[in-house]
């Protein structure tokens, strides 16, 4: 079937800061590409993310970024010591019979933090 | 691996008709958990989506006073299988508003156009004609 997701983007209205704090975060590589303007993350498995330069902030709801972590609690903290705010502490959903955490970081991505269940990618 | 990123979900005050729009114009297959609430986008290959009301909010176990949307937010592209400028047309049938009509990046030589949906999210159609 066509038409899958391949690509997501975040705004803010600064790249190299939000760069900074998703690299020692995630440890991911950014590109920039060109600096200042679009970054793009590559997370070492597909799909890549960005960061794009925007200078309207934001409010209200926003889609919601998952990322699958070993240690929801560990990464909440690791995000809230570089900036982010909690939105909510690990917690199950039990219809995908997940464990997630989520924060909102300071430029108003939020992301959900997913606990590997092993069930997505082999290591 | 982790760290790696594996769902969207976009808010939508209408997560019923949120799922028709996407259906009709992408052909994904929405299923809903439950109805009406938190509705599983498969588009067949790849990352799942999600669409959520703004309302319930599942899964955030404490939902936010309900708030206008403004301002720019995450954006999501869609590898479509067709030109993005088709695409976009059917979107605007359906109540889109367009954003941009079709053009090229050459830094990641690809052709993309994008619109926001009647609920406010920002989707980017991304197209390569070599790949098709």
């Amino acid at each position: 079937m066509p038409n899958p997701v391949i690509f997501v983007d975040f705004p803010t209205p600064d790249p190299e800061a939000t760069s900074v704090f998703y690299e020692k975060l995630f440890g991911w590589q950014v590109n920039r590409r060109p600096a200042g303007e679009f970054h793009e993350i590559l997370p070492g498995v597909k799909p890549n993310l960005g960061i794009h330069r925007e200078e309207t902030p934001v409010a209200g709801p926003v889609p919601r970024v998952y990322v699958m972590v070993d240690e929801p609690p560990a990464f909440l903290a690791q995000a809230v010591e570089l900036g982010a705010t909690v939105l909510w502490e690990e917690t199950y959903w039990e219809e995908f019979d997940g464990r997630h955490a989520a924060f909102r970081d300071p430029w108003g991505a939020e992301i959900v933090l997913w606990r590997d269940k092993g069930t997505y990618y082999k290591s | 691996m982790t760290n790696t990123l594996v769902f969207v979900d976009l808010p939508t005050s209408d997560v019923k008709a949120a799922s028709e729009f996407y259906r009709e114009l992408f052909g994904w297959t929405v299923n809903g958990r439950p109805e009406g609430v938190f509705h599983q986008v498969v588009p067949g290959e790849g990352l799942h989506l999600g669409l959520w009301s703004e309302i319930e909010q599942f899964p955030d176990p404490a939902p936010r006073p309900p708030q206008p949307r403004s301002g720019l937010q995450a954006r999501t592209y869609i590898l479509v299988d067709a030109s993005p400028g088709e695409y976009l047309n059917k979107a605007v049938i359906l109540g889109a508003t367009a954003l941009w009509e079709q053009g090229y990046w050459e830094e990641f030589d690809g052709y993309h156009a994008s619109f926001l949906d009647p609920w406010g999210n920002q989707i980017v159609m991304w197209w390569k004609p070599a790949d098709n």
